[in-house]
Formats: structure tokens, sequence, C-alpha cells
């Protein structure tokens, strides 16, 4: 639950994190190429991507300042998710506050899936950036 | 392609790759309850492979629940998610404790 007072809290570490993923995406100690394969074989990309190609896709979802920002909490964890269109798929992009990608993928019910997890909409890029 | 063959496939694809993170397990699991509701509609040959995605699911049920619980409580999920108890693998932490006896 997340209480009124603290949206301005999560509204700056959003935008925290949207401006280090745009600075630099940054995964996990080899789980980009473990994320890329998965990717490939499931065919959200095509199998001549590279990893470089696979940040340029997030990079740009988190410069699409209409897309949606989503707030998600684990315990004392708390992930920031965005979402937008790339190449006509809906992707999801979801990261820790300190701007590590956890996963970037195109759900396959986008709102079933957020809704189901408990998502918070906090707005869009745009609006969590001012 | 059409939905159901689509959603199968990645159903197939997608458990063998139980570390990627717990955000796409939550989506496995989803895929695998769509995939349960439409189990009437499978042509042999379809059900045949589900069953063999089943068996890989199984395999790396401890993997699949690591890192789920990396991200979520998996009986709050299954509340959020209304998940009916014949779902069986909505049940990763038992379903790990009975891989362990099994070995």
């Amino acid at each position: 639950m997340v209480n009124e007072g603290d949206v301005q809290l999560h509204r700056n570490e959003a935008a925290a994190t949207v401006r280090a993923l745009r600075q630099r995406v940054r995964w996990k100690p080899g789980k980009a190429t473990a994320h890329l394969e998965k990717r490939k074989t499931l065919g959200h990309l095509s199998s001549e991507v590279a990893v470089e190609d696979y940040n340029r896709l997030i990079g740009d979802l988190v410069k699409g300042e209409g897309h949606q920002v989503y707030l998600y909490c684990f315990g004392s964890e708390r992930y920031y998710a965005m979402r937008g269109i790339a190449n006509g798929v809906e992707w999801l992009v979801i990261a820790t506050r300190a701007g590590i990608v956890e996963t970037a993928f195109p759900p396959n019910t986008m709102d079933d899936y957020l809704n189901k997890r408990g998502f918070i909409l906090l707005g869009t890029i745009q609006e969590v950036l001012t | 392609m059409n939905d159901k063959e689509h959603l199968l496939a990645i159903f197939c694809q997608s458990v063998r790759h139980p570390q990627v993170s717990g955000f796409e397990v939550l989506e496995l699991l989803d895929t695998r309850s769509t995939l349960a509701r439409r189990e009437e509609e499978l042509s042999e040959e379809q059900r045949k492979a589900l069953e063999a995605a089943d068996e890989v699911f199984l395999k790396h049920a401890s993997q699949l629940y690591e890192s789920v619980a990396h991200v979520a409580n998996l009986e709050e999920m299954r509340k959020r998610a209304a998940v009916p108890p014949s779902h069986w693998w909505w049940y990763l932490e038992k379903l790990r404790l009975a891989e362990r006896v099994a070995l």
C-alpha cells in the first residue's frame, strides 16, 4: 500500500531511475546476455540483434515522454516500470530504483499483467520528470 | 500462428529460461493458466507439447521459485490473480519441496 504522502517520493525516485537509464542501460552482471537470448528465442527480437541493440531499445523506451511509469513494491524493495511501444510492440522495462534493469519484455496482455501484480501508475515520464 | 499456438510456443520456450527474472516467471504462470482455460481447444500434438513443457517446468521448479521469490510473494500473487487450486503451477513453493523429497 502506498500513502498519498509518499507519491512525491516515488515520483522523485522514478525520475532518478529514468535519468539513470537514459544515461546508461545497466544490467546485473551477466544478465544482459541471458535476457537477450530469451528475447530471441521467444521471437521478441531478431536473431542478429546484439546486447547494444537491446539496450538501445530500452533507452528509446525510457526516452518516450508520453510513456507511462509505474511503481511496484515488494517488501522494502521498490521497482519502477516504464511502459511504451517500440517497433509496434508494447514493452515493459522494469528497473530497480538504482537504475539497474530487472527485465525488459513485452507482456502478452499488458493491462492484465500490471493489474494482477499491483503496479501503481505514477504518470507519464514527462510528468515524473517535472 | 494463431493466438493459442503462439501462447503454447511462448510457454514451451519460456520454461527453458527459469533464471531470467521473477517478473517474467509471473508472466509464464499467467500464460500456463491461459492455456489451461483453453485446454479443450488443444490438438493431441499440442497437448503432448504442453505435457513436455510441464515436465521441463517441474524440473526447473526450484529455480523458478527462486526467481519469483526475489520479486514477489507467490501467495499474494495467487490471491491477486484469483488463481484456482487446480492451477498447480502457481504453487512453486510446494513443488520445489516435492522436488527435494523426490531427490
